[in-house]
């Protein structure tokens, strides 16, 4: 009897802790690597001209929740003005921002020219909260350059939430961006949903 | 009198502060540019000078000059900065990293030819980066407020203090007359060209994705220039900073 007692007493702790701990800094770079080679090998289609720029957009539209977490993206730009704005006006600025993350992401594709990614190593922040370390090179003027990948666990799945680049953090920079706009228009969220839709990057590069 | 360009732009900036010392918002304190109306309007042109000349020419020369030459260029200009990084190097005790760069400086000028030739590399004498506003803040000074400069982009009080005294170090300073000489003017073009050039990807790529470029350029900066300063003391606890995404 104390046994079966035992027993269920460390499976009903356990079974969190495993829910916890379901990712590791290994699935983290297993993560990064395999959506970095897969973006690679359509990249390179693109480049050889096997596939056209349009179905390459599209793919890439089909995938992006497979690679980021945009919505906690969206929030994390948002900053305070989350809790104060409603639902609403919440909704429409997570549309303009996923549709300016995409634009932003397919505006880049045509600058592709025969770049690989490798991943070094990473450093686990706290159970599911990781930053993954890489190397980029083979560009044609041989340039080599760090990009690190933050990499969050949601229910039991990893999704990217920011990149840095050159000591600049993606996500970073467009928060800041966002609550600058917001700020000066003096606290309205609508505001910087007007100028996400106006600034969305041409579709033509 | 010739007026110099430091003296120059410390007269704008001080002239440009003082008239929007009393603009500054309360938000624009909190994100630490209390001169941002007087900041935008010299980011505005810094960029129309930038579409219109700067910008066009950097890619102009980047057509016409083979990748062999803006390598020694770059070389040459790295070379040419070395007593610069000797300096901040022995102020910030780092004499391990000085006595590499006394010997890069060396060897790169002489059997390297004038610098053209990256031969200490070659070698595996290390590369290292320090300036005063590195040395500055090694010493605990603060940045300070955030500043645009004309001509020369993003800084703050402490950088662009430190920018200011590295001029004393740096070899196209050392004499007086030398200067500010046409070849002097010639040589600190072409650098300024050659680093135009080689970011004219990055740049491209932000413009294309800014929502706000100024703010853009100021948090990339801030960021890139925060990481160079923390860059030395590089390890796996500067990742536990990092914002938190609920």
């Amino acid at each position: 009897m104390l046994k079966v007692l035992i027993s269920a007493f460390a499976l009903a702790f356990a079974a969190p802790i495993a829910l916890a701990q379901s990712t590791t800094a290994e699935d983290a770079e297993a993560f990064v690597q395999t959506q970095a080679n897969q973006v690679i090998e359509t990249l390179s289609a693109l480049e050889s001209g096997e596939r056209d720029l349009a179905s390459v957009r599209q793919e890439f539209r089909d995938r992006i929740d497979e690679l980021a977490d945009v919505e906690r993206i969206s929030n994390f730009v948002l900053g305070r003005y989350r809790r104060t704005a409603s639902e609403d006006v919440l909704s429409e600025f997570r549309t303009a921002f996923r549709n300016y993350a995409i634009s932003v992401y397919e505006s880049e594709l045509s600058a592709y020219a025969g770049q690989q990614l490798e991943v070094t190593d990473s450093v686990t922040r706290r159970d599911g909260d990781y930053v993954v370390r890489s190397r980029v090179f083979g560009g044609p003027q041989g340039e080599e350059f760090d990009v690190n990948w933050r990499i969050l666990e949601t229910d039991g799945e990893l999704k990217a939430v920011d990149v840095e680049v050159l000591g600049v953090w993606l996500a970073q920079t467009q928060r800041e961006q966002i609550l600058s706009v917001i700020g000066d228009h003096g606290g309205d969220v609508s505001a910087a949903t007007d100028m996400l839709r106006n600034r969305e990057p041409s579709q033509d590069s | 009198m010739r007026i110099d360009a430091f003296t120059a732009y410390a007269a704008v900036m001080l002239a440009a502060l003082s008239l929007t010392a009393c603009a500054s918002r309360e938000m624009a304190q909190e994100t630490g540019d209390p001169f941002e109306p007087t900041n935008r309007a010299i980011f505005a042109v810094n960029q129309t000078l930038d579409d219109a000349v700067i910008g066009p020419g950097a890619r102009a020369y980047d057509t016409v000059t083979p990748e062999p030459v803006q390598s020694g260029v770059r070389n040459f200009m790295t070379n040419l900065n070395q007593p610069v990084v000797f300096a901040n190097a022995l102020l910030q005790g780092d004499v391990h990293a000085a006595g590499d760069t006394i010997g890069r400086f060396l060897m790169n000028t002489t059997i390297g030819v004038a610098g053209i030739f990256d031969v200490a590399t070659h070698e595996g004498v290390p590369e290292h980066r320090r300036d005063f506003g590195q040395t500055l803040a090694h010493w605990g000074v603060g940045d300070g407020p955030y500043l645009v400069l004309p001509l020369i982009g993003p800084s703050n009080m402490r950088d662009a203090t430190g920018r200011f005294v590295d001029r004393y170090s740096h070899p196209l300073n050392w004499s007086d007359e030398e200067s500010g000489e046409a070849w002097a003017w010639g040589v600190r073009a072409l650098n300024g060209t050659q680093i135009r050039a080689d970011l004219d990807d990055t740049l491209g790529s932000l413009n294309r994705t800014a929502i706000d470029p100024y703010v853009q350029a100021r948090s990339a900066w801030r960021q890139s220039r925060s990481a160079f300063i923390e860059s030395e003391g590089e390890t796996d606890t500067q990742y536990q900073n990092l914002p938190e995404f609920e």
